[in-house]
């Protein structure tokens, strides 16, 4: 029971925090944590330690949380990205005139950073997942890999596609201003 | 040296492989930058986002809750 205790004080927080980054409400995210522990629980003996308890425990909240996705048909419409920026440069290589556009200033002021979590939010549940053990968790590739079952490769595209899209996002945003 | 174009410069910062790029490939993208205020400002907005993501975009979820949350799951878990 000890045990018990010692799994919830430890890793309530970080997992209700992963679940909020997926983008759920504080009360489906706290469901989603509790349905983690229970499922952990049920099948701890799987645990062969061959990643961190963590990265386990973010492996089993993040394919509940694409379960309640599905269930509840909540997809993000799918824009080709690559295209988009693909579409900002000449045959040479080039930007097109007037690209890109957005805020340049060197430091996050609190209006950029309010803007770029706005952006976040339209990411999917994948990407954000992804942004959240990379940035918030630090989080090695290879744990990244084996919680959202991504190659290397995958996961780079999605991250190179989420980091186009928060831009291109950015960028409207601040123009529409 | 031929220089890297728009696209290859902001692709490198896109995938977040300035830093890890070969020498001579960063040097390429350094000298390019020089030259172009278009791709200053796409890093500036690569560098932005990270630090965004880094810092805001995922606050720390409020302790009381979080406190509430353990002792309910405690006594879920343990009924």
């Amino acid at each position: 029971m000890e045990e018990l205790e010692r799994l919830i004080d430890e890793y309530t927080r970080p997992l209700l925090r992963g679940a909020l980054a997926m983008g759920f409400s504080e009360s489906d995210a706290e469901e989603l944590v509790q349905d983690t522990f229970v499922a952990f629980i049920k099948a701890r003996d799987r645990f062969e330690g061959r990643s961190s308890l963590k990265t386990y425990l973010f492996g089993i909240l993040y394919h509940k949380g694409a379960e309640l996705s599905r269930s509840r048909k909540k997809e993000v419409g799918v824009e080709d990205i690559e295209a988009v920026f693909d579409a900002q440069f000449n045959k040479a290589g080039h930007w097109l005139a007037n690209a890109p556009r957005g805020p340049e200033d060197a430091a996050l002021s609190n209006e950029i950073a309010k803007s770029i979590a706005l952006c976040a939010e339209k990411l999917s549940a994948t990407q954000r997942t992804a942004f959240f053990l990379k940035e918030a968790e630090g989080e090695s590739t290879e744990e990244i890999c084996n919680v959202l079952g991504v190659s290397d490769t995958n996961l780079r595209v999605l991250l190179f596609r989420a980091r186009l899209r928060l831009r291109e996002c950015l960028e409207k945003t601040w123009e529409a201003r | 040296m031929i220089l890297p174009t728009c696209k290859e410069v902001s692709t490198a910062f896109a995938h977040g492989e300035f830093s890890t790029a070969p020498p001579l490939r960063r040097l390429g993208m350094q000298l390019h930058l020089l030259v172009c205020w278009h791709c200053r400002r796409f890093r500036r907005q690569m560098e932005l986002i990270e630090m965004a993501l880094k810092t805001v975009v995922f606050p720390l979820p409020d302790s009381a809750r979080t406190d509430a949350l353990k002792r309910t799951l405690l006594d879920h878990l343990k009924g």
